[in-house]
């Protein structure tokens, strides 16, 4: 295991909390706004993937969204920059806190294609999990999944979530009806994987 | 049952009838007990009152999600012994969650609980025209578990060390039916 995610390598005062190996985790930007309603326009797989129907937002919507961010105090989201050369590629989140229980929802999405099955998705994956962890003081970090997303499951698997629970015909994609699955990982099975 | 009589909302025991806030001026508190709160809701045991509660199932009401919340009465003397409801409902996914309490200790194991649920399943996939109903539970609540296996809910999994309560953690078991699974409960009772 890289450096980087390693649960030893923490620096109170340093900048690596929010740095893997490939990526950065930034504040999102307003500027930012025309950039992923371009992404789910062009992506109407990725929008099915993060549980939105095949209906492009507008950038009102997204303007709106951008606003109740600004007031929530139960989703940690950031945009996801390269540590090569800045290029946003995605954006990423913690959301649904329970503070009493300790635990939270992940999501993430690599919007620029060509950033995909390059390492980039899991590398942010793995800081979030330090993040959940070591600032956020969680517990467990939970995620949801279709069952149709292959590449979604293998990806999380690889990083240490497990299934869960198959929550059986919730959605319909296409005539067919599909699984919702919850994968979950706990700090301890975090700890083991990446002290 | 017939399509235009009024047996729909008829349970064998009891009966699903529209909830009043006098309904909850008497539910709420009786919910609000610790040992009743924390069986029902993984969230902090404090009481809620009516009021509020009666403000939220209006707000639910009127949200694009939807939501449908009845009182459980007793057919024999019409006594109000609990609340079920649909909710989280998803229109084009044709799913929702299912919330149902029984108030008093007494009047639990009676068979009122079962006899709601059967009810509120059948508006569910007869009248919603539902695919998939499901609910979640505190690992905690054994009876609970075993009553809507009873029914036909299928345990689809834990979401593991997601309820804390009394210093360790317990999990969310979440269950559900499918309208074609329920089908064949209902052709097996009758």
């Amino acid at each position: 295991m890289s450096a980087a995610n390693s649960i030893n390598s923490s620096n109170i005062m340093g900048d690596e909390l929010l740095q893997g190996d490939l990526i950065e985790l930034k504040q999102v930007q307003r500027e930012h706004l025309p950039i992923f309603v371009e992404w789910f326009a062009g992506d109407i797989g990725m929008m099915r993937n993060l549980g939105a129907l095949a209906y492009p937002f507008t950038l009102e919507d997204e303007e709106k969204w951008f606003e109740d961010l600004a007031n929530r105090k139960d989703n940690y989201h950031f945009t996801i920059h390269t540590l090569a050369d800045d290029t946003l590629i995605g954006s990423c989140s913690l959301m649904d806190m329970d503070w009493r229980s300790r635990h939270c929802k992940l999501g993430i999405m690599i919007g620029r294609e060509d950033y995909r099955n390059r390492g980039f998705g899991s590398d942010v994956m793995r800081v979030l999990l330090k993040y959940a962890f070591l600032e956020l003081n969680l517990n467990r970090v939970g995620l949801n999944v279709f069952s149709y997303n292959e590449r979604g499951l293998a990806v999380y698997k690889k990083v240490g979530f497990q299934v869960e629970v198959v929550e059986r015909a919730k959605i319909a994609r296409d005539g067919q009806r599909h699984d919702d699955i919850t994968m979950g990982i706990l700090r301890r099975e975090w700890e083991a994987l990446y002290r | 049952m017939s399509l235009l009589g009024n047996e729909l909302l008829q349970g064998e025991q009891v009966y699903l009838t529209s909830m009043t806030l006098a309904d909850l001026e008497i539910l709420v508190p009786l919910f609000n007990k610790p040992h009743s709160h924390r069986l029902a809701s993984p969230d902090v045991a404090y009481p809620r009152r009516a009021d509020a509660v009666w403000k939220r199932i209006q707000q639910q009401r009127a949200s694009a999600e939807g939501y449908f919340g009845f009182a459980i009465r007793l057919k024999a003397g019409d006594r109000l012994v609990g609340d079920c409801s649909l909710k989280y409902l998803h229109r084009y996914y044709r799913h929702a969650d299912v919330g149902i309490g029984i108030a008093q200790p007494e009047d639990r194991n009676q068979g009122y609980g079962s006899d709601a649920l059967r009810t509120l399943l059948r508006f569910g996939f007869m009248e919603l025209d539902l695919y998939r109903i499901g609910l979640d539970t505190n690992s905690y609540n054994e009876a609970a578990i075993a009553a809507y296996k009873k029914v036909g809910f299928v345990e689809e999994g834990r979401l593991r060390e997601t309820v804390w309560r009394d210093d360790r953690y317990y999990d969310t078991v979440v269950m559900s039916i499918l309208q074609p699974e329920w089908m064949k409960e209902e052709a097996n009772r009758t």
